[in-house]
């Protein structure tokens, strides 16, 4: 009897350590110092307690806003304790979607997968917003959109982010001196024919890439930055976009500025930082976010900014995002995420832009709060911002057959000049995934 | 009043030293049952479903399979992959192992040293390995295309960006890790008689001689036992293909790097069809099952144990 008692204690015991073992979670608490909120700013009108976990990938200058708006948020709220958890980029929606399978997601996480809105995963917040008295329509739309199922603010609102980055275009204003041009327009964006024409006259080539100044830069998602122009106004459709004389004039664009060492190949950007090349005075225009200017400050570049270029004639464009905050249907401790995000879109306006460069996602609270009043280069950035940030056309993920650097690999690497086709057979293979893909999305619908 | 041992509880037909042996075992059973068996068996029900990461599927018969075989040319790029990588490597990764192990069982001062320099590769991260013969294989600026530059050579491959290149690219970041297998073979060559040598130089058999008619047959327990890994570790590439494509979705230059089991993990945890996925990974197992039971077959024909022939 006592052997078999000691088998059961064993199994139990064996159970326990295992289930023990996987269902603990790993975190690392924020460790920036307190942060103090000026009075009035933070109204806490509940009384919580218990312990918030925030998910995020990684954000750039070691996670310090999202830390510090953890502290500020323990502070008003004493009986709350926040842990935050950094995943890598590659591995965080994976690890999201296996939280959100195993029925235990975080409390607060980057919605960084917008199937978890369209899926019912997600809690809702146009309500919330209202009863918080913020108005959806203060934030940008170029980063709010990031925080809605199809891209719009009527497919529903999700998340909250509380600042606003977007991919612009830097350029050294000594190298395009040197070149004779002029500045690009902070207003509008250089069709990619102008941008080709201005990248070849501020490139110094040279065999060595070691020594070469390169006129601009061309990524591989350079040409089809607005999924537009690739998949339509819809989003679902690919022929006459991806494979039409457009994409085909930017890809040609592309390969030829690479082709011809005027634009760093992405072989060579593998091996060496393109924000170090900038900042070394060795490549005329690059893009960035706002994280990269304060090197180029401290490597005495005199820069200035600029919009994206496009693809079609007419068009101005930045692609702008923010970190999409939200919380789960599932998740553990709503009351106390609520209040988070609520935090994130009022105070957390406010405080961001005391904790890094860019400007809040609400403009009005950029503008109350004089956002580059103090600073010539922010009040470019939001210059460029409200003249060109709009919301992306949504496409749902799993669009494989359309490879941006494939394409410039066989223009490139491989000397091949027929663009037209290459793009067909993308075309015909994508709209093929992009029906799929798109049936699945509207069947995760309710 | 009975006699106790009519009354004796049910021990699940184990006594003593069995008991104490099942104890031990209960762990490992546990995790058996609940993270292998239980998962293999739902994998085949999620497969025949159209269950999405974020949404239970429905039942959906052999829709999954069928699509997979007939309406998915990244599968047959996927399986082709895996099979070319098989035929590369398996042959390179045996004879390079082995040609090392019969360095290292060379009777020389400081071979403890080489043995452990070749087998420090083997217990790195595979991940840090990959990133750094990733930096190495650059084709503009990588130390390998230097040093090939160095001698004279114009245009040296563009190793990941050219889909002729790609994949030996990747077997040399395996060649690296050669240690592992290099010490089993070690084992199974200090494992072989002194005598049998001795026997065969008084025959007058020369070094090759030995070699052909004593040190094969009596390793054949080890080739077949490093066979089977290396068949079983090239169904399962993962690591060096992630890091290579830097992460994301693409299998490499023409997809020359899509290997099944990236394909599986694309299909399953990035875009979220966990069904397809679970298709994708039991066809993988036949593949695997197919690939081992040709294995066996042939191992019927070579095996060699001392004492039954």
């Amino acid at each position: 009897m006592t052997a078999t008692r000691s088998l059961w204690t064993a199994a139990v015991v064996a159970a326990t350590v295992v289930l023990v073992g996987c269902g603990q979670r790993g975190g690392v608490e924020s460790a920036e110092p307190p942060l103090s909120l000026a009075p009035g700013e933070s109204a806490a009108p509940v009384d919580l307690t218990g312990t918030l976990d925030i998910w995020t990938q990684p954000q750039g200058d070691d996670e310090r806003p999202i830390k510090a708006y953890g502290k500020a948020f323990e502070e008003a709220h004493p009986g709350v304790k926040v842990k935050l958890l950094v995943v890598g980029e590659e591995t965080f929606v994976t690890k999201v979607n296996t939280a959100l399978q195993a029925g235990a997601p975080p409390d607060i996480a980057a919605l960084e997968d917008r199937t978890w809105m369209q899926a019912g995963k997600v809690v809702r917040l146009d309500d919330k917003l209202v009863e918080w008295g913020v108005d959806v329509n203060d934030f940008n739309p170029g980063g709010i959109g990031r925080a809605t199922p199809k891209g719009t603010l009527e497919s529903g609102v999700y998340a909250v982010g509380e600042y606003l980055g977007g991919n612009v275009l830097v350029y050294n204003k000594a190298l395009l001196d040197a070149a004779g041009v002029a500045y690009p327009a902070a207003d509008k964006s250089m069709h990619i024919d102008e941008y080709d024409a201005l990248c070849r006259a501020v490139a110094r080539p040279d065999p060595d890439p070691n020594r070469a100044v390169y006129g601009c830069s061309m990524p591989d998602w350079a040409p089809p930055i607005q999924a537009k122009d690739v998949f339509g106004p819809d989003g679902r459709t690919t022929e006459g976009y991806m494979d039409g004389p457009a994409m085909v004039n930017a890809f040609d664009r592309a390969a030829g500025l690479i082709r011809d060492k005027m634009a760093p190949s992405g072989q060579l950007l593998e091996a060496a930082s393109e924000s170090d090349m900038f900042a070394a005075g060795r490549l005329g225009i690059t893009w960035t976010d706002f994280t990269e200017t304060p090197k180029y400050i401290e490597n005495g570049i005199d820069f200035g900014i600029a919009p994206f270029f496009v693809v079609n004639a007419g068009d101005t464009f930045v692609d702008t995002y923010t970190s999409p905050w939200g919380t789960f249907v599932d998740s553990q401790d709503q009351a106390l995420a609520l209040e988070f995000l609520r935090f994130l879109a009022t105070d957390g306006q406010r405080l961001r832009p005391t904790l890094s460069a860019d400007p809040p996602l609400s403009m009005s609270v950029a503008e109350e709060i004089g956002y580059g009043d103090d600073d010539p280069i922010k009040a470019q950035y939001l210059e460029v911002l409200a003249a060109a940030a709009k919301p992306q056309v949504f496409v749902p993920p799993g669009v494989e057959a359309f490879d941006p650097a494939e394409i410039l690999r066989l223009l490139v690497d491989e000397g091949r000049t027929d663009t037209q086709a290459i793009l067909d057979a993308q075309a015909t293979a994508a709209q093929k995934e992009l029906d799929k893909v798109w049936e699945r999305y509207d069947e995760l619908e309710g | 009043m009975r006699a106790s041992t009519t009354t004796r509880r049910p021990s699940w037909g184990l006594r003593g030293e069995a008991r104490v042996a099942a104890l031990f075992l209960l762990p490992w059973l546990f995790g058996l049952v609940f993270f292998l068996l239980i998962p293999l068996v739902w994998g085949i029900w999620i497969s025949l479903t159209d269950e999405q990461i974020v949404r239970v599927g429905e039942f959906v018969g052999l829709a999954n399979y069928e699509e997979i075989l007939t309406d998915d040319p990244l599968f047959t790029q996927a399986l082709g992959v895996t099979l070319r990588w098989i035929l590369l490597t398996t042959p390179l990764f045996m004879i390079t192992g082995l040609a090392l192990a019969l360095l290292l069982n060379q009777r020389l001062p400081g071979m403890y040293i080489f043995r452990t320099i070749l087998f420090v590769p083997t217990v790195l991260s595979g991940v840090a390995v990959a990133v750094l013969w990733v930096v190495l294989l650059n084709g503009d600026l990588g130390a390998v295309n230097q040093i090939l530059r160095s001698f004279g050579i114009e245009d040296p491959p563009n190793w990941f960006r050219d889909p002729n290149w790609a994949m030996p690219a990747v077997a040399v970041m395996g060649l690296w890790g050669i240690g592992g297998s290099a010490i089993i073979w070690l084992a199974g060559l200090q494992n072989v008689p002194p005598h049998l040598y001795e026997a065969a130089g008084i025959d007058g058999a020369g070094e090759w001689a030995k070699f052909r008619n004593v040190t094969l047959p009596m390793l054949s327990a080890t080739l077949f036992f490093v066979l089977i890994n290396l068949l079983v570790d090239s169904l399962l590439v993962f690591a060096p293909i992630f890091i290579a494509s830097g992460g994301t979705q693409s299998g490499g230059p023409a997809n020359s790097l899509l290997f099944l089991m990236y394909y599986i993990y694309r299909k399953a945890l990035v875009e979220g069809d966990l069904a397809y996925g679970a298709a994708l990974a039991w066809l993988l197992t036949l593949v695997g099952a197919a690939i081992v039971w040709l294995a066996f077959r042939f191992e019927r024909r070579v095996y060699y144990q001392a004492g039954t022939e």
